[in-house]
């Protein structure tokens, strides 16, 4: 554990070191976005280090960290470290500095005391980080849910906070990351829109806060990954980055999740109004390959990959049937926007149909500073700051194209947390200008504050639980509707939960000890005959289509199965 | 467009302005608050956050030297604020309340 530990601030260390020396080499001029431009490319970078490690079979604590501690003393030999120096050091009042340091501590204990426990991340995200830990490298295994075949990209830094250690009590860290992206993309903005630095980085925590995103980032889940993205592009377009940063944000992005693509047109429309200040033409070449090619691999590979498998770079999506119980919209729908668009502005910005949570069930989770005095802040500032005017031109069309790309439903507003992100600026921009304003802006952000420290998905009684177990063996499982009823090392898994009620990432247990087999037989003989091929213990039975409930009732029936606790079975 | 707009309705102490296009841009907010009249139930509409907003736009343009006022600003953010406390407080009161 020591070592790994070792091997984890080695790999963090030469991360960020190495995207110190590659943006200083390449010469980009980020501007104040260079805070944003170091974390895509150490995004970018331990993204594609865990691709390459998973792709040979070296997706260990040991392969990963002997590639970390080589790269760290490359970078160390070459003086890398000397150059540090010359990084802008920002100068903030000391309330800036202590209201993030406190709220860094606090998301510091929210990642140490947390366990996954969002249905979606524990069915079809982790499965597979669990499986490519278990194996050390990628398996073709990643659960049986269809949506496990989606882009994994997010499921990549996941995995960086995982592997060393070969543990997940870090693994929120990596939503974490990207929490951090989006609020230095939005401190950028800010300066980009005039505000003094002060305020820009006010907004930038403010954005941070916003409850929806704040919680999807510590929950394991990759909307606010693509909302950060989403953000930082616009960032790294406004501060005229130059087209392979750019690229290599949209690929990270478009590796996570395909809903970072349905932000693109908002983002084209900003790059087109402000195409005169980029400056990518004095980029040197390799920068253009290095940058591009990166780029393609880490958008590309995933949907190569479901090409290469299923013949279908998007599978499941097309297949007919697959998504009965829990449908995802495929194309464009103008009634999807009505309905979403409709839903927001009259529902769903007030946050008022329910409590704040990871999946914003039936809210939109942009929080009291969006509401009260985002679109004021807006409408006030409109006709007197250009920048604002085009960012909001690019996030209100950007918001347009992704609610005509999904599907209504009580969750579809994950989506579009990138927009906070220009109402909090409005927001700074009209407090900053009229002080009288400021303690709204102070009573919303303490609103905020206070909602954003526990969610109604991981309540109080819960994180007591966690926090009293020894962190080796925290985990969610502990108060979950089945837990485990007695020890087992192999457990079976039945089924496709469509509810997100499922356990299945949780039944490898935080270290990853436990080996889970899933079993696909559609009848009760060939079950039985695979749990005892495969040495299964424990069954866990999660069946929701037809054919599953009937394999399992006959399995029963015909004393071939026992039922041990809730949705745990044995074999006779 | 909004320049020209609250120009014109400076230039006419606080009338309202009769160019074209500051015609169209007060028929957003009067299009806006229209369309709430119309959609939203009496009850709803005091606390409706489109009306509010469409009010303080409405000042904006019409009484350009009004709508910069501290007393406007103020008054509208803490009503939005206020709307918004009010909706989702018994939701953030109750996941506070279950800690206890």
């Amino acid at each position: 554990m020591i070592l790994g530990a070792a091997g984890l601030l080695a790999g963090n260390a030469a991360s960020l070191l190495g995207a110190h020396a590659i943006l200083r080499r390449v010469g980009a001029s980020t501007g104040h976005a260079g805070f944003v431009a170091i974390l895509v490319v150490r995004l970018a970078l331990i993204s594609m280090a865990v691709l390459l490690a998973g792709c040979l079979g070296i997706l260990s604590p040991l392969g990963l960290g002997l590639l970390s501690l080589g790269a760290l003393i490359a970078l160390l030999a070459c003086g890398e470290h000397r150059h540090l120096g010359a990084l802008p050091r920002p100068r903030l009042p000391w309330w800036i500095w202590t209201l993030a340091i406190l709220l860094a501590a606090r998301l510091a204990l929210q990642v140490l005391l947390s366990s996954p426990h969002v249905g979606d991340a524990l069915n079809y995200y982790l499965p597979k980080v669990a499986e490519w830990v278990r194996a050390a490298g990628f398996t073709r295994e990643m659960g049986n849910h269809p949506q496990a075949a989606f882009p994994a990209g997010f499921e990549l830094v996941e995995a960086w906070w995982t592997v060393f250690l070969r543990h997940d009590v870090l693994i929120e860290a990596a939503g974490v990351e990207f929490l951090f992206l989006g609020a230095a993309a939005v401190a950028s903005l800010g300066v980009s829109i005039g505000l003094p630095l002060a305020w820009g980085a006010l907004a930038g925590i403010l954005y941070a806060l916003t409850p929806g995103l704040y919680f999807s980032a510590t929950s394991c889940l990759n909307d606010a990954p693509i909302a950060g993205l989403i953000v930082a592009t616009a960032a790294l377009v406004v501060s005229g980055a130059g087209l392979p940063l750019i690229a290599l944000a949209a690929g990270l992005g478009l590796g996570i999740k395909p809903t970072y693509g349905y932000a693109i047109p908002g983002l084209v429309l900003l790059a087109l109004f402000l195409h005169a200040r980029a400056s990518h033409a004095k980029l040197p070449r390799w920068v253009w390959v290095g940058f591009g090619s990166s780029a393609a691999v880490l958008g590309l590979f995933w949907y190569v990959r479901n090409v290469v498998w299923f013949g279908n770079p998007f599978h499941p999506l097309g297949s007919a049937g697959v998504f009965r119980p829990v449908p995802i919209q495929f194309g464009a729908d103008a009634g999807s926007l009505s309905k979403n668009l409709l839903a927001l502005i009259n529902v769903r910005f007030s946050d008022q149909a329910g409590p704040y949570g990871a999946l914003v069930d039936g809210i939109a989770g942009w929080g009291p500073v969006a509401f009260a005095l985002g679109p004021l802040g807006l409408v006030a500032a409109w006709s007197e700051n250009r920048t604002l005017r085009l960012l909001a031109l690019g996030s209100g069309v950007s918001l347009l194209s992704v609610l005509v790309l999904i599907i209504h439903d009580p969750w579809c507003f994950k989506y579009i947390l990138f927009f906070p992100a220009v109402l909090v600026l409005s927001a700074a921009c009209v407090a900053s200008r009229y002080p009288v304003l400021i303690p709204i802006l102070v009573a919303a952000a303490v609103y905020q504050v206070a909602g954003t420290f526990v969610s109604y998905d991981l309540p109080a009684k819960d994180i007591r639980t966690l926090a009293q177990q020894p962190w080796s063996q925290r985990t969610a499982l502990a108060f979950s509707e089945h837990p485990l009823p007695r020890t087992a090392g192999v457990v079976g898994y039945f089924g496709v939960d469509f509810r997100g009620s499922g356990d299945a990432y949780l039944l490898y247990g935080p270290d990853f000890s436990r080996r889970i087999v899933y079993l696909r037989s559609s009848d009760p003989d060939g079950l039985v005959r695979e749990m005892a091929s495969q040495g299964v213990e424990l069954l866990y039975a999660v069946p929701a289509v037809d054919t599953d409930k009937r394999t399992l009732k006959e399995a029963i029936g015909a004393g071939k199965l026992i039922p041990v606790a809730g949705r745990y079975y044995a074999l006779p | 467009m909004m320049r020209t707009a609250t120009k014109e309705a400076g230039r006419h102490e606080g009338l309202v302005a009769t160019s074209g296009s500051a015609m169209a841009w007060m028929a957003l907010p009067a299009g806006l608050l229209l369309w709430r009249l119309l959609t939203v139930s009496p009850a709803r509409l005091v606390g409706d956050w489109v009306v509010i907003l469409a009010i303080f736009w409405w000042v904006k343009l019409v009484r350009p030297k009004l709508a910069v006022a501290p007393a406007i600003l103020l008054g509208t953010t803490t009503l939005l604020l206020a709307t918004y406390v009010r909706g989702h407080f018994p939701h953030l009161a109750a996941v506070w309340g279950a800690m206890r």
